[in-house]
């Protein structure tokens, strides 16, 4: 087996006649966090939705744990969890039960599962809020539910699509910490999508840079980044930034020439 | 009628109902006089009204209150079997109807584009078919009373409940659906954590109107051919002119449906408490 957790091979992705993911090719290896750092609209969606089996590519191939997502789905439960942008918790059900949801599918037995549920709770600093409903808790505690619910099933390898960006820059600053931990901890692989430049250099070991649409633009070692630009980031920053802005003009500047020629 | 509720950021949501601090009891009887306060104007204006037009009218046509109080005394103590059966009646009626409308609505949800798709217009249909038809298409099919009014009371409540139920499903969140489907459920599981709870809401909600409602058709399904019930001894009381007795068993069925929408409001706060306090006003 390989030791990559992920195999993305010449993946493209047509909606219609609209190109949302370009020829892709990366792979991440098992254990890594690696994020995924690009503006709105550059198929960071589109490819999480490649990498949990919800959508098929036009061409190319996908590979999760050794599974295609699609065809071998079934293979691949217990193995994969994601979080999202917003908490999607079930509202009739307390934080406790909501972090068991995964747990209960995969049939883990009442007593372990209410344990790991206790477990990961407690690493969200829930550990008082368990029997509360999410109409109860505040958007951060939600968030911090919704972590410990993909947490809990001990999955091999953890999505967080924007997973951060609805809370405020404290609370996510903690939270973020809190993620780093858990991963580690629990050896998990993550892939973490997002449009912060810093969160991403901030939580991974390895960052992608996508253009629009899905290519990588740049692919760096973030422990590195932390080393040589932690203390003067803006810069480095601008940097980053400038790329995906140059790959977006670029992209206009041939959209356009190729409609004069057509 | 699922839209998210306003977040409750009290740290003990068991406590006190209202949110304020417990007061003095006499803090807490001025505070039920004041939300009661325009019911009892009511109570007090139709009492009002009553008594005066028995004044004016001949007892014949219009008893008193004093006469209705003795009707209700005497139904009490003589009578109660028929209260006992029509409600056994209504009981039963309902715990079938509420069961099969809300299996029927599970399945249109789970297969919306067949079973969903068909069973949509039919109880379109039905609903538009007239109550009284319905008493009167039974009377001749069902020679049983005690079915042909559990017949009616079904193909009156049934299609309400199942319709309910069914639009609950349609309105859930894809999102919490996509959330709950990443770890790749049998369809058994995702009925149990998505569809059957997020169809007691709706249901609930349906209940208010569809116990009420069918309660007014099965006392009027008694009226033709029962030989017992409150629909019934209505019924005899109209021949007999007895108008105290009319005044008296509407009094009591009024109070009957007091009580079933506040049995309901005692399901809700218990099946619906996770929607915090907004619900329960
Ligand atoms: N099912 C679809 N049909 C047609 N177009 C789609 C579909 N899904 C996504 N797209 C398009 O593909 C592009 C990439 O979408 P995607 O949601 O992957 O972007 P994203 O990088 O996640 O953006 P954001 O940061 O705003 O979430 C967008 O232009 C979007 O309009
Ligand atoms: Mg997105």
């Amino acid at each position: 087996m390989s030791p990559n957790i992920i195999e993305v091979n010449d993946v493209s992705v047509w909606f219609g006649d609209f190109n949302a993911v370009s020829d892709l090719s990366f792979s991440i290896s098992e254990g890594s966090r690696v994020a995924i750092l690009g503006r709105t609209g550059a198929g960071k969606s589109t490819l999480l939705n490649l990498l949990v089996g919800n959508l098929e590519p036009t061409s190319g191939t996908v590979r999760v744990a050794g599974h295609d997502p699609v065809r071998e789905r079934r293979e691949l439960q217990g193995l994969l969890s994601m979080a999202y942008q917003s908490p999607r918790l079930l509202p009739w059900r307390t934080a406790r039960e909501n972090v068991e949801v995964g747990m209960e599918i995969l049939r883990v037995p009442k007593a372990e599962r209410r344990e790991r549920a206790e477990h990961w709770l407690r690493m969200v600093h829930l550990d008082n809020a368990g029997d509360r409903y999410p109409a109860q808790l505040s958007g951060g505690m939600r968030q911090r539910t919704s972590l410990a619910r993909a947490f809990a099933i001990g999955p091999r390898l953890i999505f967080l699509d924007e997973s951060f960006s609805a809370l405020d820059e404290v609370t996510a600053k903690g939270l973020r910490a809190d993620f780093v931990t858990m991963s580690e901890e629990s050896s998990v692989s993550a892939v973490i999508v997002t449009h912060s430049i810093e969160e991403a250099f901030e939580i991974a070991d390895r960052v992608l840079v996508f253009g629009r649409p899905a290519r990588i633009l740049g692919d760096f070692d973030a422990a590195e980044v932390r080393r040589k630009h932690g203390d003067n980031f803006l810069p480095f920053r601008e940097h980053i930034h400038q790329m995906m802005v140059d790959a977006e003009k670029a992209d206009a500047e041939a959209e356009a020439k190729s409609l004069v020629e057509s | 009628m699922t839209t998210s509720t306003p977040v409750s950021t009290k740290e003990k949501p068991s406590s006190s109902a209202a949110g304020a601090p417990e007061k003095a009891t006499s803090g807490n009887l001025l505070r039920a006089v004041k939300d009661k306060w325009a019911l009892a104007l009511v109570v007090a204006v139709i009492l009002g009204l009553v008594q005066l037009s028995s004044m004016i009218l001949p007892p014949f046509l219009f008893p008193g209150l004093g006469d209705i109080a003795m009707a209700v005394v005497d139904i009490l103590a003589n009578q109660k079997s028929d209260i006992l059966i029509t409600m056994a009646r209504f009981v039963v009626s309902l715990v079938v109807a509420i069961a099969a409308g809300w299996i029927i609505g599970l399945v249109m949800g789970a297969f919306r584009s067949t079973v969903g798709a068909l069973f949509t217009p039919l109880f379109s249909i039905m609903q538009a078919v007239p109550a009284l038809s319905w008493v009167l298409l039974a009377v001749l099919w069902i020679s049983d009373i005690n079915i042909r009014i559990g017949f009616i009371c079904f193909a009156i409540s049934m299609p309400l409940i199942a319709i309910a139920v069914y639009e609950g499903i349609r309105n859930i969140d894809p999102e919490i659906v996509e959330a709950v489907d990443q770890f790749r459920p049998t369809k058994l599981q995702a009925l149990r954590m998505l569809l059957i709870p997020q169809s007691v809401v709706y249901m609930i909600m349906s209940l208010r109107s569809t116990t009420a409602f069918t309660l007014r058709i099965l006392v009027f399904a008694e009226l033709i051919g029962a030989a017992s019930g409150i629909g019934q001894r209505m019924q005899v009381a109209q021949t007999n002119f007895q108008l105290d007795m009319i005044f008296a068993w509407t009094f009591l069925l009024i109070l009957v449906n007091f009580a079933l929408v506040y049995l309901i409001d005692v399901a809700e706060k218990h099946l619906l408490a996770w929607r915090g306090e907004a619900v329960i006003r």
